[in-house]
């Protein structure tokens, strides 16, 4: 089964009511940069001093999530990390998700819930119990004395998986763009990335009024979206974008459903 | 395309990770929730109990199929209730029943830390701890009692209830004949058991409506550690008893008060052939006697044209109500709803205006009742709202709403279940 995550409660482009607070940051590393669409390795969340990291989002209004992405642009290999929702903005009482972050990458990695995977470019995927919250705090514990944490992008919100995706598909599909040399001029360098084009058969408007939310409103108005491809290989999940194109989910007929085609291309694939 | 007009409940959380249903970002709006006050508790999906800010609603995580996950989500409305309890610390606030039980304290608790207690009893015929209570009107009352297994006795059954000292009577008495895998096997020889809903962490919350009280007697919460000379072992961590015929769903702390909540959202379909869907889990609304709304379009002051899923003081089971601010015309759902049990309601507004409630209680077959009445539709509802758990902004109970749905034109229960 494929899980896709296009929602982030801490990207205020997708949710401009929602407030995004931190522990004091270091001055050009402030918190908004975990989700500003960039995955350089300059740009990430650190705060101005040792000690726990706290990023808060306070929602518009109850919202559930249920996944927790930290990008590739991060130094916490080895720390704890603390998901706490709760429905007091004080976090008195909250419903807490605590896993260690893993440093190694692993064949076959099974992203159950509560099961952090590390996926192949160094990213942290971790699904968790699905609940509820108005508030929801990301804690990073104290690292080792004199270090500070460094959030280089992180995604937080509600996981969509399809039903049914139409086999055969393959979720480790490349594309390869290779320069044309010219007489006098300096050669070029390899780009690869990954690409994929994911068929989903819907099975009734019901799941096609879920997709419109997560695919249309998210993921085709330009947002990235993390594409899971099997939760028994998340150590293949990658960064996603729509690139330029066409869209649509047409009925089928015959069927109940629609077919939705999704064409995904990676995301700032090289770690600069 | 779908006719799906509305959306919201439990479904539209882990659908669209809200409480209304949305399918885009202008669609993104909230509903209007209040309740004033601090107090508001809430299983989350960790399967811990949380407490909640003012003004927030609640979404209940619940162990449906009691496999240990906390994973279905109730939205949870529910009416002013304070707990005539007085006193959480079995130990220092509560009574031995002179039959020297002792209490371990420090117990872990479902809201994830140590407020619990143990009644540790001897092997003495009803051994046992109890708290006065005082209630205000001779009617039926309720009571909630949030237990654990520990040890149970070798012969003989724990219990909880509440007991009339004076009269030497019980009011409401339910035995806890066993523990199977962690839940409690209840048998209610006085009073009616409610329900039983698991709350976390191993915690039960056993839910039971009294007979008639005398409410000038001293009455009181008693729990058993063992009624019989063998002796036994109960963990207790809260006890919540009401002036009410309606138990909460949540739990409160001693002596606290939960204010009435209200929910409304916008609805603008103006009045037409429609389908009315709610699916939840009952906790006694229907057959306190009350008047208790659950699903309702139009104003806040109930008057006008409008069109509601309610029960009263003397229906016999919930109704589909359409009033076009002149006439009304109203169907009675047949059929008991136990507390605890699932239901569906189908309610449909018909072009003409007569009306037609179809239930099915725990996924069983539909029974439908028509009132083939006409009444002519309004042009418009006297407000476009729709508010859950209430009639306007009267007539509260306690509702567990898996789903409300409202679709264009007569739709058959398979296929409102399918939108």
């Amino acid at each position: 089964m494929s899980y896709l995550l296009s929602e982030n409660f801490y990207n205020l482009r997708q949710f401009p009511s929602h407030s995004l607070t931190a522990t004091a940051a270091l001055s050009g590393y402030e918190v908004h940069r975990v989700a500003n669409a960039r995955r350089h390795t300059r740009n990430y969340y650190t705060p101005s001093a040792v000690g726990a990291a706290d990023l808060d989002i306070a929602c518009d209004r109850v919202r559930a999530a249920d996944m927790l992405v930290l990008d590739r642009n991060s130094n916490l290999g080895g720390e704890t990390i603390r998901i706490w929702a709760s429905n007091q903005s004080n976090f008195t009482t909250y419903d807490e998700f605590t896993f260690t972050v893993p440093t190694t990458t692993y064949a076959g990695n099974y992203a159950s819930e509560g099961h952090p995977v590390r996926t192949d470019e160094g990213a942290i995927l971790y699904r968790f119990a699905e609940t509820s919250a108005k508030y929801w705090r990301v804690r990073i514990d104290a690292m080792a004395s004199g270090a500070r944490q460094r959030v280089g992008g992180l995604w937080l919100g509600k996981s969509w998986h399809p039903e049914i995706t139409v086999l055969p598909f393959d979720d480790e599909g490349r594309w390869i763009e290779q320069p044309t040399a010219r007489r006098g001029s300096p050669s070029g360098y390899v780009q690869v990335g990954r690409q994929s084009q994911a068929q989903i058969m819907l099975r009734d408007e019901a799941e096609w009024s879920e997709a419109r939310w997560y695919i249309h409103q998210l993921f085709w108005k330009g947002h990235t979206m993390w594409y899971l491809p099997e939760l028994e290989y998340a150590e293949r999940s990658w960064l996603a974008y729509a690139p330029a194109g066409d869209y649509t989910a047409a009925q089928i007929a015959g069927r109940r459903g629609r077919d939705l085609t999704l064409s995904m291309v990676e995301y700032q694939q090289v770690l600069l | 395309m779908s006719d799906l007009l509305f959306l919201a409940g439990g479904e539209s959380v882990e659908r669209y990770g809200t409480v209304v249903w949305k399918q885009s970002t202008a669609q993104d709006n909230a509903a209007t929730f209040t309740r004033s006050g601090t107090v508001g508790t809430y299983i989350g999906g960790s399967g811990y109990l949380l407490n909640t800010d003012a003004d927030i609603p609640r979404v209940q995580w619940l162990d449906r199929d009691e496999d240990g996950d906390t994973d279905t989500a109730y939205l949870n409305l529910e009416s002013a209730h304070t707990n005539l309890v007085g006193g959480d610390n079995i130990s220092t606030e509560w009574t031995d029943g002179g039959t020297s039980t002792t209490v371990t304290t420090g117990v872990a608790d479902p809201a994830n830390g140590t407020g619990a207690y143990s009644i540790v009893g001897p092997a003495t015929v009803n051994s046992r701890r109890y708290q006065a209570v005082s209630f205000t009107a001779s009617n039926p009352r309720v009571a909630t009692f949030v237990v654990k297994e520990h040890t149970h006795p070798s012969s003989g059954n724990q219990v909880v209830g509440i007991y009339d000292s004076t009269a030497a009577a019980w009011r409401l008495k339910l035995d806890i004949t066993a523990w199977s895998s962690g839940k409690p096997t209840i048998t209610a020889t006085t009073g009616t058991h409610i329900g039983t809903h698991y709350v976390g962490q191993g915690f039960w919350a056993v839910y039971g409506r009294t007979t008639s009280v005398t409410h000038t007697n001293t009455n009181r919460a008693q729990i058993y550690s063992n009624e019989a000379a063998s002796a036994g072992t109960i963990t207790v961590y809260r006890v919540n008893v009401f002036d009410t015929k309606t138990p909460l769903f949540s739990v409160l702390d001693a002596s606290q008060a939960l204010n009435a909540e209200t929910w409304y959202a916008d609805f603008v379909q103006p009045p037409c052939e429609m389908t009315v869907y709610v699916k939840g889990i009952e906790h006694g609304s229907v057959d306190s006697g009350s008047n208790a709304g659950l699903v309702h379009i139009g104003n806040a002051a109930n008057s006008g044209a409008r069109f509601r899923i309610d029960s009263t003081t003397s229906s016999s089971g919930y109704r589909a109500v359409h009033h076009n601010g002149t006439d009304i015309v109203t169907a009675t759902a047949s059929g008991t709803i136990t507390p605890g049990q699932e239901y569906e309601l189908r309610a449909v507004l018909s072009a003409d205006g007569s009306v037609a409630i179809g239930q099915s209680i725990a996924g069983a077959t539909e029974t439908v009742v028509t009132d083939t009445t006409a009444n002519a539709m309004p042009t418009a509802w006297a407000n476009p709202r729709i508010y859950l758990n209430s009639r306007g902004t009267s007539d509260r109970a306690v509702a567990l709403i898996r789903s409300v749905k409202v679709a264009r034109g007569t739709k058959s229960m398979r296929e409102m279940r399918s939108l």
